[in-house]
């Protein structure tokens, strides 16, 4: 495996206790491929991909294993998470305009990273600019490269982060919600993009992405993250044909359909909890219809952990494959409003 | 099933809008020269009847959202007219505008930032109520309770402030104030889209059941497709200020008869890997023109993939093409062959 993360956590002290943004991940890539990490807001999927950088400050207590090929993050100086940075991954992030440098051009900006990691003129660098510009689908390339970021349109700045972020050939490609600002037509064309240059390049891809068409249309495995833990991992098909955990149930539930209209959605209760001081067991319990049919109240006292149900795909849950297949058979009534603040 | 009621369709409409304008003065040239204008809405013609729910769609700067507030009249109308049960009410003022809002309510996007942080949920959602200078028989207090339980949240929490809940509940104080005077018309501004998959489904179920109780009609501003194709009974695209496409519901995601439509809908992401990867995708180039500068003729030529020599010179009227459809397309009769490729 080219990208390989065992059990990581990352946890910030807090007044209200110790949040668990990230709490024990584990997931593999190999190149060429996309992994997608898909969870609500809060679940921790952006706290992973800044760990997988090192870009977390000196308060994030961070522990496990990220290895990128042969080289480990968790750990590592900062010089050499610098090399691994640009060079060995890079990543794009949700709303290039804030990512991006006001004051100056944004081919300048691609030069300045370019040559952050490669010894070269100049004028070399600009070539390579305007070459990663042409190739990311920008028209009038000498034109680009002297707009400022605020001259372009969103769906342009993002084609200018990709070219900035691949210019140095990494081999991982991190994108945390790179199409979420974009309008449909346009994320269209984005992810189009995104695909082809992981066919010719052959890079490994993770996506952090909160919607699961998105998913469904990039992904060759999926993590489902919910309150810092996986949930459920397997290939894009064992999540969407052959969902087992119920929060992965809920969430395939709850979004209305382009293909057929549905009745009526069936929501999941409540919403997502704080993570500050998180207790124990499983931490969807108090929104999960099926809690009540698991012995010994083991769901509220121990977290569930991760278990194989098949090669590639594994959940976090304590139904047994019989009560499983019990639960499915008899899905949830829409339940009651949430009423507790 | 959300199928409109033949009634409906028939009856006169609640909301009758027609040609209606909007256009923003950009600055002016230091002498007075020509002043140039945004025609952010430009001649739009709709109606909604009661019970009904239409949903405007498109990409950002469509001109939906101000197509919402010119109806709210919370911007000024620059031409043509908008009738509430057959009263002309694009101009007026004053205590006939007030006795309007009692009719017409409106639901923002953020949920955040459309509640006064200072106010208790109390203050908040009795203010509709104050502002009238109306008492509610049953007196304020015991009103607002039960605008709450109505909508899921529990009357206990009268004086708790907005930062004590979470988005999906904040959207359900916002809905909450929207139908304290009850209204017949409420104004969808994006209503679920800035909150999270498990909790964006609780709020739709909402909406549909207040629908169902109380006659409501909606008019749905939205760009998730899913979600318009869902909670709609007719549905109209816009493009650039104006109205594209509009049809039911059904007829119009099975058989787009506007390739800007045809575009929108191969466009959005399906969650379901399969048919995501084997369908036939009509991706658009380029993007939205600046609508300072709109093309000349059909303002969708420049995207589209079926222009002709007579889309660059004559603008097509939005015109019938079928029962209950409108398509302004010069060759509306050729999209489904396409869509079939």
């Amino acid at each position: 495996m080219f990208v390989s993360v065992r059990d990581l956590k990352v946890h910030f002290p807090a007044e209200e206790g110790l949040v668990r943004a990230v709490d024990g991940l584990s997931f593999s890539i190999e190149r060429g491929k996309t992994l997608a990490i898909v969870g609500e807001s809060g679940s921790g999927k952006t706290a992973a991909s800044l760990a997988m950088l090192g870009l977390h400050g000196k308060a994030a207590r961070i522990s496990g294993e990220i290895a990128i090929g042969d080289a480990q993050v968790v750990g590592a100086s900062e010089s050499t998470l610098r090399r691994l940075r640009g060079n060995r991954m890079a990543m794009i992030f949700q709303d290039p305009l804030t990512a991006m440098h006001p004051y100056h051009k944004v081919g300048e900006q691609i030069v300045e990273a370019y040559r952050t990691h490669r010894s070269v003129t100049r004028k070399a660098a600009r070539q390579r600019t305007l070459d990663m510009l042409a190739r990311v689908g920008m028209a009038d390339t000498q034109r680009a490269f002297d707009s400022y970021p605020h001259q372009l349109s969103g769906g342009q700045r993002q084609r200018v982060m990709i070219a900035m972020a691949l210019c140095c050939d990494p081999e991982l490609l991190i994108a945390d919600e790179p199409t979420t600002a974009l309008d449909v037509t346009v994320q269209a064309q984005i992810l189009d993009l995104l695909k082809d240059l992981q066919r010719e390049f052959g890079s490994a891809i993770i996506m952090i992405t909160h919607d699961l068409g998105v998913v469904a249309e990039v992904a060759d495995e999926v993590v489902v993250m919910y309150a810092g833990r996986a949930v459920e991992t397997g290939t894009v098909r064992d999540v969407f044909y052959r969902p087992s955990h119920p929060y992965t149930w809920g969430l395939l539930e709850s979004i209305p359909r382009l293909d057929h209209q549905r009745d009526r959605l069936t929501a999941i209760p409540g919403s997502p909890p704080s993570l500050a001081g998180l207790a124990e067991g499983c931490a969807f319990r108090k929104r999960c219809g099926h809690a009540a049919s698991v012995p010994d109240g083991l769901c509220a006292s121990q977290a569930p952990l991760p278990t194989d149900i098949a090669a590639g795909h594994s959940i976090r849950c304590h139904l047994t494959d019989t009560g499983r297949a019990a639960a499915r058979s008899n899905p949830r009534q829409p339940s009651a409003s949430e009423v507790q603040p | 099933m959300n199928a409109p009621s033949s009634a409906s369709q028939h009856a006169a409409p609640l909301l009758k809008v027609e040609k209606l304008s909007k256009h923003f003065p950009l600055s002016t040239g230091l002498f007075g020269g020509q002043a140039r204008s945004v025609r952010a809405v430009d001649g739009v013609s709709f109606d909604v009847a009661p019970g009904e729910t239409l949903s405007l769609v498109g990409e950002s700067g469509c001109g939906k959202s101000t197509t919402g507030r010119l109806i709210a009249r919370l911007l000024d109308v620059s031409s043509g007219r908008v009738s509430f049960q057959g009263r002309d009410m694009s101009h007026i003022q004053g205590a006939d505008l007030r006795a309007l809002r009692r009719d017409i309510q409106m639901v923002f996007q953020d949920p955040y930032s459309s509640l006064n942080p200072r106010q208790t949920v109390g203050d908040i959602i009795g203010a509709p109520f104050l502002i009238q200078g109306m008492t509610p028989a049953e007196g304020r207090q015991a009103a607002v309770q039960e605008l709450m339980r109505r909508v899921g949240l529990n009357p206990e929490h009268y004086y708790c402030y907005p930062r004590e809940f979470s988005g999906g509940q904040r959207q359900r104080i916002s809905i909450a104030r929207a139908l304290a005077l009850r209204p017949k018309l409420i104004i969808c501004d994006e209503p679920v889209s800035a909150l999270d998959v498990s909790v964006q489904a609780q709020v739709i179920n909402l909406l549909q059941d207040l629908q169902r109780d109380l006659g409501l009609s909606y008019l749905f501003i939205a760009h998730d497709l899913s979600v318009v194709r869902h909670i709609s009974h007719r549905v109209a695209v816009m493009y650039l200020g104006r109205i594209v496409e509009i049809a039911g519901v059904g007829p119009l995601y099975e058989r787009p008869l506007h390739p800007y439509t045809l575009a929108l809908l191969s466009s959005a992401p399906d969650p379901d890997p399969d048919r995501a990867a084997s369908r036939k995708r009509f991706v658009l180039k380029g993007e939205l023109p600046s609508p300072v500068n709109p093309p000349d003729g059909c303002l969708f030529h420049t995207r589209c993939p079926m222009a002709q020599d007579k889309c660059r010179s004559e603008v097509p009227a939005l015109r019938q093409v079928a029962a209950g459809r409108q398509s302004a397309c010069h060759y509306a009769d050729q999209v489904p062959a396409i869509a079939a490729g």
